[in-house]
């Protein structure tokens, strides 16, 4: 090695090495210069135009407070707490509640929403019998109208990297947060440019000591590139990168807009495949509050984390996590942060993170997914996964908990009572409102996971009798040919095809009935007196109807479509209902009210648009028919059950070997439809009646379904009337009886009250009513 | 929002007058409803020859035990709120919000008002009419014309109320070009304010001055 290397010298001579070192060390320079300009261009430039990808946040309807909203106080308790208030005595601060004697005390934080902003207030709930009898707003002592607590965030819409974060200004960090992020993470970040020479050379040395490198001496400007721009390996060149990027940040950007950068880039852990970033986001996340509501043991843990975020996760390592608290607070005590009686209070403290709820995720996933379909008609995916949107959906989290409580318990029972193979039975349930059309509930499957197959939007399985009312309906929509009392042959069918293929359908019960009236008919849905009423209508207009009332989807015209054999998928039957619960008016089902963008502003609202598709007053007459069906045929076991409600309308479905239980009812809140079922499209032996039924009850008698309150159709008109439907007559008739009529209903008046048997009392009394 | 006592003069054939003086109305016979000087609800008993489109008290068949199937009217006008359901205190608050700002022409305020007071009642068939009136205002015309006929149709749609939602549907047809769309509409209007008319007597002018002569 020395002999070559006096080779070398004796070859080019001593002046002309000086020559080469200083042109290499000149051209070293100019290249790490040059080196450096670019970096400094790069990391100037993408700082400058920095944004946040922040995920699309998908919140349901908020609770609203206002006098006479039915509200329980377990479920305004619960919803605090998912919303993070922390009940204390004295509630002095937005965020918290006390229980009274009557009810509650909150202190709400209020909410940008779209429509309005809430402000935040305090004021007194007083709850009587499960309603709100009394709202107080405590500084004016004056009732308040109306109030509103701020949504619940039920998911996220994230783009690939699965960032995630909720964006914070400096303004609203608290200082003291500040300050103990900067005496534990760079306590000289006020006089630094970038680099801190002091923090390297104590690192440099205890790296030696240790022969390895594991201590940073990193600044937070340098944090703050590493996260932004760099990978996480470990190397002497990403750290001359690092450091050369820092200094120019420093350079061209103030401390404010660094420190308020890093506060929203840190990572702080991982919640399945979702980053967290920033503390606010970790603040909600670990803590379920506000950064501003943190106390000072909270503050520590979080800061805490910074140096190891899984390793002093206090949700999965509660003690590590206490730990390294504990180290942060004795060292703000040293550092004169805090004072001593901060400090024991603070150490003395109960870590408590919130739980490691995966529920919003799994709980509302099928809805989610509902959601993402309504937006993905007007908005572009990076809009949804990066802009930041505010999603502010239908879904109330009090029906959607009790139709996941319902899924669960009540599938078991049936299981348990029928025999049944445990965990066989799936279901998809449907809850709106049946006059604005806002979906409520959304069940996919029986776990309420979202993970699995989801039911309610996708799963098409033969409605069966679902369908009868449609036929009637396409009946009395006739007014002068069809009423509620018309005699319809419950009798044998024999329809041969034209492939010489004969169809002959049977009554469940494998009985015919003979003439029996429409009402009775649909009450008991019997299958002979419902084909022959159809093929009487005509299956094209029972399919047309079908088709106007909003199902998007072609039905073809076979007899056996009068008896439900054609697909739909759960939510397809809730918009049929729909039009029927609400009067012929159709309402597109809604998933979403409106969205917003990250600054609050309103980008897109979803009102109710209503479009009358059949006239008011036979949709009357076959809301009456369900509530017959309710009061007097298959779905008797809700007249027994939810007997304060009545009256209720709806009506079961089965399908061949109970491969299908399905039941739709209304009352004059919700409308829900319900579907039992196995995956496989196996027999389970269920009926309407015994299957999605007894799921129905239950959850309606969960969520507090209301009365039906039928609407005033004008061509609509009560009546007395015989028997059978044919003449009007006197109410004081003995065998009279009082029906809605459809007008114009063409019924002759009949003066006297011989009423014989319908079959006996024929054209002649029909002509004496004429003239009488 | 006029006295109980006052006249509502209209000059002429105006139809946004006529919408004007029909919602007038409304909210005059409401505040007459509550004042000391307007016993309607025992006159309105008086009057056996008031007709209805809806019979107000039918009873049922006889196969049906309860009695909640059939529709009641706490009045025979229909005017008369016999109770209030206190949520109902919540929704007049959002419609007071959202007349406010119709009337100061921000159609996005008044809209998420109504929405919310719909969310919150979407019985109410006074907030469903103010909906329609906002969507004619946006020129949305069959949205208007659908929402109107929605509002009629509920069970707590007054005389009145049923009225005013005639009104503004003949105006959307006329606005459309169907003439005889219009007249039939402008005549259910008619019958509804007739009603009226018995019910509210001689001493009020609210009906008299009714520009619905053709």
């Amino acid at each position: 090695m020395k002999r070559s290397k006096n080779r070398w010298r004796s070859v080019i001579g001593p002046g002309l090495l000086a020559f080469y070192t200083r042109h290499i060390a000149f051209w070293l320079l100019l290249s790490v210069m040059a080196y450096w300009m670019l970096l400094d261009n790069t990391v100037v430039r993408s700082f400058a135009e920095r944004r946040w990808d922040v995920p699309a946040r998908v919140y349901a309807s908020p609770l609203e407070l206002y006098e006479g909203a039915r509200l329980g106080t377990d479920y305004l308790e619960s919803t605090l707490l998912q919303l993070g208030y922390q009940r204390q005595s004295s509630i002095d601060a937005p965020g918290r509640f006390s229980r009274t004697r009557d009810g509650f005390a909150i202190f709400s934080r209020g909410h940008n929403y779209p429509d309005g902003a809430e402000p935040a207030r305090r004021f007194n709930v007083h709850l009587v019998n499960g309603s709100v009898a009394d709202l107080t707003e405590v500084e004016t002592n004056k009732s308040l109208p109306l109030a509103r607590l701020e949504p619940i965030e039920i998911g996220t819409v994230h783009a690939k990297t699965f960032e995630d974060r909720v964006i914070l200004a400096l303004s609203d960090t608290p200082q003291i947060f500040l300050e103990i992020l900067i005496a534990v993470e760079d306590r000289r970040f006020s006089h630094h440019f970038g680099i801190d020479p002091m923090g390297i050379a104590r690192a440099a040395i205890s790296n030696v000591m240790a022969g390895n490198i594991n201590q940073g001496g990193s600044t937070i400007t340098q944090q703050l590139v590493k996260n932004m721009y760099l990978s996480n390996e470990r190397s002497y060149r990403r750290k001359f990168r690092e450091t050369l990027m820092a200094i120019s940040l420093e350079r061209r950007f103030g401390k404010a807009e660094i420190i308020e950068a890093y506060i929203n880039e840190i990572f702080l852990g991982q919640d399945g495949n979702r980053a967290i970033h920033g503390f606010g986001l970790g603040a909600r996340y670990y803590f379920g509050k506000l950064l501003a509501d943190l106390n000072l043991a909270e503050m520590a843990t979080l800061i805490g984390m910074v140096k190891a975020p899984s390793t002093y996760n206090p949700q999965r390592h509660a003690d590590t996590a206490r730990k390294r608290r504990d180290v942060v607070l004795i060292l703000l005590r040293e550092q004169g942060v805090i004072d001593n009686d901060a400090y024991d209070h603070a150490i003395a403290s109960k870590l408590i993170a919130r739980g490691r709820t995966s529920l919003r995720r799994s709980k509302y996933g099928a809805f989610i997914e509902l959601v993402k379909v309504q937006l993905k008609r007007d908005y572009r995916d990076t809009d949804l996964q990066t802009a930041g949107l505010r999603i502010y959906t239908t879904l109330d989290p009090r029906v959607q908990q009790a139709a996941t409580e319902t899924a669960g318990a009540t599938l078991r029972n049936v299981e348990q009572r029928k025999e049944l193979e445990a965990n066989s039975l799936q279901t998809a349930m449907v809850v709106i409102d049946p006059r604005t059309a806002e979906v409520k509930g959304f069940i996919g499957g029986r776990s309420g996971s979202g993970a699995g197959f989801n039911r309610a939007l996708y799963a098409t399985r033969p409605i069966g009798s679902l369908v009868k009312p449609f036929v009637y309906l396409a009946a009395l929509e006739q007014t002068e040919r069809f009423n509620v009392l018309s005699m319809v042959h419950d009798e044998t069918v024999n329809l041969t095809f034209a492939s010489g293929e004969v169809w002959s359908p049977k009554n469940y019960d494998g009985i015919a009935h003979g003439q029996i009236s429409l009402r009775q008919a649909l009450a008991k849905s019997y299958n002979l007196a419902t084909v022959n009423l159809g093929l009487k209508v005509g299956v094209e207009n029972v399919a047309a109807r079908l088709e106007k009332i909003g199902l998007n989807r072609d039905v073809e015209d076979f007899p056996s479509l009068l008896l439900g054999a054609v697909d739909m998928t759960p939510l397809e039957v809730a918009q049929l209902y729909q039009a029927i619960a609400n009067d012929g008016f159709k309402v597109p089902l809604r998933a979403i009210r409106s969205v917003g963008d990250a600054q609050d502003r309103i980008l897109t609202r979803y009102p109710p648009r209503v479009e009358q598709v059949i006239d008011a007053a036979p949709v009357y007459l076959a809301q009456y028919l369900l509530v017959r069906a309710v009061s007097d045929g298959t779905a008797g076991a809700v007249a027994k059950e939810l007997r304060e409600q009545l009256p209720l309308a709806g009506k079961t479905g089965t399908t061949n070997g109970g491969r299908d239980s399905w039941f739709a009812g209304f009352g004059g809140n919700y409308l829900a439809v319900v579907w039992v079922g196995r995956d496989d499209n196996g027999a389970t032996g269920l009926t309407g009646a015994s299957g999605a039924l007894t799921v129905w009850i239950d959850l309606m008698r969960r969520i507090g379904i209301t009365a039906f309150q039928f609407g005033r159709p004008e061509h609509l008109r009560w009546e007395w009337v015989t028997p059978s439907g044919d003449f009007v007559v006197s109410e004081n008739c003995p065998r009279a009886i009082r029906v809605p009529l459809a007008l114009p209903h063409g019924l002759p008046v009949q003066r006297h009250c011989e009423l014989r048997d319908p079959i006996e009392y024929g054209l002649w009394d029909r002509v004496r009513g004429l003239f009488q | 929002m006029g006295s109980c006592s006052g006249v509502v003069s209209v000059s002429e054939h105006s139809r946004g007058l006529v919408l004007v003086v029909a919602s007038t109305i409304i909210l005059q016979l409401g505040a007459c409803a509550h004042g000391p000087t307007a016993p309607i609800e025992d006159r309105a008993k008086d009057h056996a020859t008031l007709s209805l489109s809806i019979d107000p008290e039918p009873s049922i068949d006889d196969e049906i035990t309860t009695d909640r199937l059939a529709p009641r009217v706490s009045s025979r006008s229909g005017l008369i709120r016999s109770t209030v359901a206190p949520e109902r205190t919540a929704t007049r608050q959002l419609l007071a919000t959202s007349d406010v700002a119709m009337a100061a022409g921000n159609y996005v305020a008044a809209a998420a008002s109504l929405d919310r007071a719909i969310r919150l009642t979407p019985n109410d068939a006074l907030a469903w009419h103010k909906f329609a009136k906002l969507q004619f205002a946006q020129r949305d015309y069959a949205q208007a014309k659908a929402t109107a006929q929605r509002s009629n149709v509920l069970p707590n749609a007054t005389p009145a109320l049923i009225a005013a939602n005639w009104i503004l549907i003949a105006d959307i047809e006329q606005i459309i070009g169907d003439k005889p769309a219009a007249r039939a509409a402008y005549a259910k209007a008619r019958t509804q304010v007739k009603a009226l008319d018995n019910t509210i007597g001689q001493d009020q002018d609210a009906g008299g001055n009714l520009p619905f002569s053709e």
